[in-house]
């Protein structure tokens, strides 16, 4: 796999390319928008990550640019705009899809891997799986090991979530935020509550317990 | 805030349609009232020149015929006349009657009347007879024929009377007829004059809506309303371009805090993937991490409750189920209760809706379900009901918590103010002003009661759809 990162921010450019490396990804960075052009048009890749504010160039320009060439590469917006009418005029322009700054790794790699396979026209997995835990998201179906384990449909969404992110740790606020769709931070444990009942139906009675907390960060499933 | 409607029975235009109406009437009433008089008078006086006239007109008659032919004519004019309507009498100097028509039919006339000494005197006495329940009063004229001879004539004032009763009617039907035209007129004119002030109201409720594009019509006119109306389109171009301006600064400043958050977060992240980093690394990366998420929390919220305060964004207005968001809610917060010992309960109703934005209202009770499970000790109880109330969607949050003191009652809902001075708890203060800033957005309101050591309600008001 091919990506192209375009990102003024040295920073954050290498944080994604970094990140991206590790998942396997090939990954080619440009730090401004004529660079970025200058790459797309002559190069292949399976994707590109796109800030919005570049110099020389801007994001929405070479976007348009790209489609004006008729290619169809998959396009991930970023931007630190939260404006409905931002992410709008960035889909217009011709992205695929958009995430605003701040973001997690976890976040950007998930929606790399969704624009890719649809680009493929490959199917989402059907069924998702950490170490001995295997979670059937289409019969809604829980197992670890030979046991079939009953969870309730947050319980459910939550470790869902947990398991797409495996090996990546998600904080609190993107639990909130993916789970039950609460752009807030609560001040009482919701999360904190919901992820002990989590464990004591996946990890009681087994020797390795598969949630693990990172204090002060969030919650991490498999993979140490 | 919501603008109270306006009364008709208060508005200007009535009580202006009242003054110009009462002000003709009473115009009215002086004028009439003055012909009245006039009239009156004028109708008096004919009757009395008619009198004297009669007096020389029989004084020339006796020039020439003796007392005999006079009392013939008297009698026949008398009669002619009508007995009840004139009467003639004739004193000789002594006061004896020498000549007198009947006068059965009239009532208070004296044999000797005292005017008789000043008629003999050469003047001329008018007298006036009052009428009684079945007779008109009458005029009555003493003078003199011959320096011997007094001729009193009494005549009934009916048909004076009678033109006097006709001119009151048309009189008090003049006046109801004006009185309900001016209150027609005065109304429509009024209306019409009004009409810009009216349009005016309207668009600023409009406005008030969200039809940030709605502007008041300017007549070519270039009357004070169209003054006013042009003042007011103004006005409401500057606090449109205010609003564009403070909605790019916000934009910006939230854009210019987020790109160094991303880095934080990033490099963050980038300690808690690395393999090498040591148990301590990782969590100074953790606690890094959340306070990155803390404070973009913060920044989020405070523009979101600017934003909302001031209306830069219109608010959704789709129908909203007020007590499945209720559910939700409790839905969310019942494991957090259940470990912190708190009972959670929602007491759910069939129909609440409200028209509005579901992922703000469902925010904006989540604070105050958070803060009421906060601040609930263990074993107390945080109860959420939901009931229609003067058409509004009421939701209440009732606990049993430590309460809030009256002097912090009514600044709970600023930015930033926690009762706990020390900040020892978590919680960046936002979250009730947010909630109140969604509540004013939907034109509702919040409001709070509460006892210290005897817990809290909460009142999430929505207009109901």
């Amino acid at each position: 796999m091919h990506v192209l990162v375009v990102e003024d921010d040295k920073k954050i450019a290498s944080f994604i390319a970094k990140g991206l490396r590790q998942e396997g990804y090939a990954v080619e960075i440009a730090n401004n928008g004529v660079d970025g052009f200058h790459l797309a048009s002559t190069e292949k890749f399976d994707a590109a990550i796109i800030d919005l504010m570049l110099p020389q160039l801007g994001g929405l320009d070479l976007i348009r640019g790209v489609r004006d060439e008729g290619s169809t590469l998959p396009i991930l917006v970023l931007s630190a705009k939260t404006s409905v009418e931002d992410r709008v005029k960035g889909l217009e322009f011709g992205a695929d899809d958009y995430l605003t700054k701040p973001f997690s790794f976890a976040e950007l790699l998930a929606r790399v891997q969704a624009l890719v396979r649809r680009a493929n026209a490959i199917a989402e997995p059907v069924t998702l799986s950490v170490e001995d835990l295997t979670v059937d998201l289409l019969r809604r179906r829980v197992t670890r090991g030979p046991a079939r384990i009953e969870l309730q449909p947050r319980e459910f969404a939550l470790l869902a979530y947990l398991v797409r992110n495996k090996g990546r740790v998600v904080s609190k606020t993107m639990i909130m935020e993916h789970v039950w769709g609460y752009d807030f931070d609560p001040q009482t444990n919701v999360v904190e509550s919901r992820i002990s009942r989590l464990r004591d139906k996946i990890d009681a009675g087994f020797d390795r317990p598969l949630i693990r907390t990172v204090r002060g960060a969030g919650y991490v499933i498999g993979e140490d | 805030m919501l603008l109270a409607k306006t009364r008709p029975l208060r508005t200007l235009a009535f009580r202006l349609t009242l003054i110009y109406a009462f002000a003709g009437l009473l115009a009215l009433v002086l004028v009439l009232a003055g012909c009245y008089l006039v009239l009156k008078s004028m109708l008096q006086r004919e009757l009395d020149e008619h009198l004297v006239s009669e007096i020389v007109e029989y004084g020339a008659l006796l020039k020439e015929q003796n007392l005999d032919i006079l009392r013939d004519v008297l009698e026949q004019e008398a009669y002619s006349e009508g007995v009840d309507r004139i009467f003639f009498r004739v004193f000789d100097a002594s006061g004896k009657e020498v000549i007198g028509t009947d006068v059965r039919g009239w009532t208070g006339l004296s044999a000797q009347p005292p005017a008789l000494l000043a008629a003999m005197h050469g003047q001329t006495v008018f007298e006036t007879l009052p009428g009684t329940e079945t007779t008109f009063p009458a005029r009555i004229v003493y003078g003199l024929m011959t320096p011997s001879l007094v001729l009193q004539v009494g005549a009934s004032t009916e048909s004076t009377a009678l033109i006097l009763r006709q001119f009151r009617r048309i009189f008090v039907a003049a006046m109801f007829s004006f009185f309900l035209c001016s209150i027609i007129l005065g109304a429509v004119i009024a209306r019409r004059a009004l009409a810009g002030v009216r349009e005016t109201t309207n668009t600023a409720r409009a406005i008030i809506a969200g039809a940030w594009l709605s502007r008041v019509p300017v007549s070519p006119r270039g009357d004070e309303i169209d003054e006013l109306a042009l003042t007011f389109n103004r006005m409401i171009d500057r606090i449109q371009v205010l609003m564009q301006e403070m909605r790019e600064v916000t934009d910006d400043i939230a854009h210019d805090l987020r790109t160094p958050l991303t880095r934080m977060r990033a490099q963050a992240e980038e300690v808690l993937d690395c393999p090498s980093a040591s148990s301590g690394e990782r969590e100074l990366a953790g606690g890094l991490l959340e306070e990155a998420d803390g404070l973009l929390g913060l920044i989020n919220t405070m523009l979101e409750i600017s934003q909302t305060e001031a209306g830069v964004k219109e608010v959704r207005r789709e129908r909203v189920e007020m007590g499945e968001v209720a559910q939700e809610v409790c839905e969310l917060f019942a494991p957090a209760a259940e470990d912190k010992e708190v009972s959670l309960t929602c007491e759910r109703v069939s129909a609440l809706p409200v028209k509005g934005d579901a992922q703000k209202l469902r925010r904006a009770l989540a604070h105050i379900v958070d803060n009421a499970v906060k601040y609930t000790p263990a074993g107390g109880s945080v109860m959420v009901s939901c009931q229609t109330r003067n058409g509004m969607a009421v939701i209440a949050v009732r606990d049993t918590g430590i309460g809030i003191g009256a002097a912090d009652l009514d600044k709970i809902f600023t930015r930033f103010y926690r009762v706990d001075q020390s900040r020892s708890q978590s919680g960046n203060g936002l979250g009730l002003s947010l909630a109140r800033a969604v509540c004013h957005a939907h034109g509702g309101e919040i409001t709070v009661q509460s006892e210290l050591k005897r817990g809290s309600t909460f009142e999430m008001s929505i207009p109901a759809a």
